[in-house]
């Protein structure tokens, strides 16, 4: 083997080990007696227990607002999705660029934007719906992205012509035809839209008040705050959400690849 | 008729859009210039000397952490993506995993690392009985950013790796290039499309991270962290709101600069 | 087969001074006049570009004519009736099967939407799908058929709807030579069998001859000669025509006696080869090609080549000299 070559691999799995100590680090904190002294002191569950005790309802409030999340930007995503690859052009562009603005700017910002211009209507602000919209408005473009990129990738026009010559409507088209060929970017969308919103901490952080705290947010407060092996065992719970998602966009990637039209 | 249903299909995003994403960026705009220094509170980021330094220091952090991950990224992608060995894709699966960790949760793990308690301090007070503590540092942020960024662009460089034709650097070989040369004269080359594009998300990206900065310490003097305490510590909204629209316009700017530079699209989170 | 299925259906179509011009100003279909009775196939054939698939799309709905033209079906205009109210069935070039769907779901689909209940859909899409020879395929995805079973079921799903008139656009195109020649039998067979109106896009001549009743000869966004195949053939209306449809020779009008200044068309089998004479037209052999039933032969005269047919027992051979005679009833002269 080449110098450059052992030099290349050493540097790969250095990094790798800087990406995973730390997380298994905390995972064994999360799980011992007591992390100053070590494993020695034997291993307990009572740090997951208090964690649920403490922030049960921000894990709970997190996966309410990533459903909800999920849900509008089905809702509003995947038709403007088909609208813009449809209407296609200067226009189309045009708006995916500003659908696409929030991923430039800085969550912060765009908080504050939110907070100046609707932080008076008190029922919103002091609700869970208000952090909704900013995850809505993060996770909106990754949604509409991957419904775009599968419809591109199949002739979305001959289908729907082929589906207007046999009597369908558009809206019927819409719904017997696109929607369950574009099904494998709905789904990846979908799983990223949930990832997204469940680890969301930029916007959230502003836009929460104490009775809106998610897990992030939770977790923030815990590093402040708690004691080293209760924040592991909160950041734990947030691994056990988060890596399954991961698993499965990956799985959804791969099946998605080998599409062609019939 | 199909302009219609066009326009329908578009009508709830663009509604929702319009509500929470255009009308409140353009409020941001006069409430930056209510404040106290005015409508010069849009220059308060390079005339005040203490916004000045953060700003810079934004800027370095951010482009520290794109020279060191687009490095790292293009040895690690070519080193995995040119050969098969057992242990393969569980090196991917570590090197890709953290993807998804909030901002937050990676501070933590920068705490971990090398806080006070961290691995680093343990192995240093071991070998030479001085603990070595740098998370709360903008060297901690430093590697904190490191962190975040490594498994966005591998999987980018990774990709784009793949799509290199073999038979390129097969000839550069057959030509006698040693592999510094091949590097130089067609690797990168060939990769330098997906590398701008990875570093202005990366940089973007960087310019506008909060949760890290925010775990580690509030005294890390970073941009989003100012914005934040002169929003919630000082009331003052005005400086808050024209700081936002500087930092969102440097990040926009990286971004558009990247995908005229390559074509390809390019985000931020 | 049942009376009602030999009786002809569909509508009878009429396009009334039908052109489209895209933007930009490019014309891809003159002013168009066509009349179609009901239950005829008509084949529109030409090059690509030549207007013929424009001429289908507007039949279709898939795209409106420029101001001042329409489109009629049994008399009603239908110019600004979208194509899922024309009632067209539309075979495409590339299929369009919904890859969602099963061979019989593709079939009943257009039934589907029409509101027909499940029973009676069945019963069509099985008699359809047995009819096309698919009936044990029913229930595999779209995407684990052939090319050609593929083809068969874009037919069967288009007819299932009943429709006004049948469209086809170059539906053997994306098919192998060998299988394309095969289906073009089965699809003239089944077509008759329909007895519907339909137009038949094609570039392929052999294609049009074997499908149409009529077919229509487009050249540069007009029908340049619209008959049976027999007059297409026979008599080509002009230098486009003769060239475009048939293998045919082509020869400056001086180099035969009688013709002029004018080009001379005439087919392989119009030659009459002979032994070399004096006063004839004089040619040298430059190929010979045995095909079983004759002999193909292509001719240097006087440095143009032109093909002939002589029986397959005449040995001939490349090298020799001959003469050479033109059937002066099917020679086709055109000013140059």
């Amino acid at each position: 083997m080449r110098l450059s070559t052992l030099a290349a691999g050493l540097l790969t799995v250095l990094v790798a080990a800087f990406l995973v100590v730390p997380a298994l680090v905390s995972i064994v904190a999360g799980v011992s007696v007591s992390y100053s002294r070590g494993l020695s002191e034997g291993l307990t569950l009572d740090w997951i227990f208090e964690v649920w005790r403490l922030y049960a309802d921000t894990i709970l409030r997190s996966i309410m607002i990533a459903l909800a999340t999920l849900v509008v930007t089905l809702l509003i995503g995947v038709p403007a999705a088909y609208a813009l690859v449809r209407r296609g052009g200067r226009l189309a562009r045009i708006a995916e660029e500003i659908v696409t603005l929030p991923l430039a700017i800085p969550g912060l910002a765009l908080a504050l934007a939110l907070i100046i211009t609707y932080g008076g209507v008190r029922e919103l602000r002091v609700s869970s719906a208000f952090i909704v919209i900013g995850h809505v408005l993060y996770t909106l473009p990754f949604m509409i992205r991957s419904v775009m990129a599968v419809l591109q990738s199949f002739d979305w026009r001959l289908l729907d012509d082929g589906a207007a010559s046999l009597g369908a409507s558009p809206w019927r088209r819409f719904v017997d035809i696109m929607l369950p060929n574009a099904r494998p970017g709905i789904l990846a969308g979908a799983l990223t839209v949930v990832t997204l919103s469940i680890g969301e901490f930029n916007l959230t952080w502003m836009l929460h008040t104490p009775l809106t705290k998610t897990l992030p947010v939770g977790l923030a407060d815990s590093y402040a705050s708690m004691r080293l092996e209760i924040a592991s065992a909160y950041t734990l719970v947030f691994f056990v959400m988060i890596v399954p998602l991961l698993v499965a966009m990956q799985a959804v990637a791969r099946i998605g690849e080998p599409r062609r039209t019939a | 008729m199909t302009r219609r249903f066009e326009f329908l299909l578009l009508l709830p995003a663009g509604v929702f859009v319009l509500a929470f994403l255009l009308v409140p960026m353009a409020a941001l705009v006069p409430v930056a210039g209510s404040g106290r220094l005015g409508w010069s509170a849009y220059l308060a980021v390079v005339t005040e000397p203490r916004y000045r330094a953060t700003m810079i220091s934004t800027l370095v952090v951010a482009a520290a952490t794109t020279a060191l991950t687009l490095a790292i990224a293009t040895v690690a992608a070519q080193f995995l993506a040119s050969r098969r060995f057992p242990g393969r894709d569980l090196l991917v699966a570590m090197l890709t995993f953290p993807l998804a960790f909030p901002g937050v949760v990676v501070g933590f793990m920068v705490i971990l690392l090398s806080g006070r308690l961290g691995l680093v301090a343990q192995a240093s007070e071991a070998l030479f009985g001085e603990r070595i503590v740098f998370a709360y540092s903008l060297g901690g942020l430093l590697v904190g950013y490191l962190y975040f960024s490594i498994p966005r662009v591998i999987l980018t460089v990774m990709a784009a790796v793949e799509k290199l034709d073999p038979a390129l650097v097969e000839a550069a070989r057959s030509l006698g290039a040693g592999p510094f040369r091949i590097q130089r004269d067609v690797v990168l080359p060939a990769l330098a499309p997906a590398l701008v594009a990875a570093g202005a998300l990366c940089f973007a990206t960087a310019m506008g991270a909060f949760g890290t900065a925010f775990t580690l310490a509030t005294r890390i003097d970073v941009l989003p962290m100012v914005i934040y305490t002169e929003f919630t510590l000082g009331g003052n909204v005005a400086i808050a709101a024209a700081l936002s629209i500087a930092l969102g316009l440097v990040t926009w700017l990286a971004l558009a600069l990247a995908r005229n530079a390559t074509g390809a699209v390019a985000a931020a989170g | 087969m049942t009376a009602e299925e030999t009786t002809a259906h569909g509508a009878s179509l009429s396009i009334r001074r039908a052109g489209k011009t895209f933007p930009g100003g490019v014309v891809a279909l003159a002013p168009t006049d066509l009349d179609l009775p009901a239950g005829e196939i008509l084949v529109l054939l030409g090059p690509s570009g030549c207007g013929k698939t424009t001429l289908l799309r507007l039949v279709a709905g898939l795209g409106a004519p420029d101001p001042g033209g329409a489109v009629l079906f049994d008399g009603v205009d239908v110019t600004t009736v979208p194509i899922e109210r024309r009632r067209v069935g539309m075979v495409f070039q590339s299929y369009a099967l919904f890859p969602n769907m099963t061979v019989a779901e593709n079939v009943g689909y257009g039934l589907k939407v029409r509101g027909e209940p499940k029973s009676s859909r069945d019963a069509e899409v099985g008699r359809l799908l047995d009819m096309v020879g698919l009936a044990e395929l029913s229930d595999r995805p779209v995407d684990r058929i052939s090319g050609g079973q593929r083809q068969r079921v874009a037919l069967a799903r288009a007819i299932a709807i009943r429709p006004k008139i049948l469209l086809l656009d170059e539906p053997l195109s994306a098919l192998d030579a060998a299988l394309r020649e095969k289906l073009r039998i089965e699809l003239a067979r089944l077509l008759r069998r329909f007895a519907i109106t339909a137009i038949h896009v094609t570039h392929d001549q052999a294609e049009a001859m074997a499908i149409g009743d009529r077919i229509a000869v487009m050249n540069q966004g007009r029908i340049v000669q619209l008959g049976t195949p027999e007059d297409v053939y026979v008599r080509p209306a002009d230098r486009f025509v003769a060239g475009f449809v048939g293998v045919m020779n082509r020869l400056p009008g001086r180099l035969l006696p009688g013709c002029g200044v004018a080009e001379a068309f005439f087919r392989p089998e119009a030659v009459a080869v002979g032994p070399p004479e004096a006063g004839s037209v004089v040619a040298m052999v430059t190929a010979a090609t045995f095909f079983g039933a004759y002999r193909r032969l292509t001719l240097d005269v006087a440095g143009h080549a032109v093909e002939a047919e002589v029986p397959a027992e005449r040995p001939v051979r490349p090298g020799d000299a001959v003469s050479l005679a033109v059937d002066p009833a099917r020679l086709h002269v055109f000013p140059t």
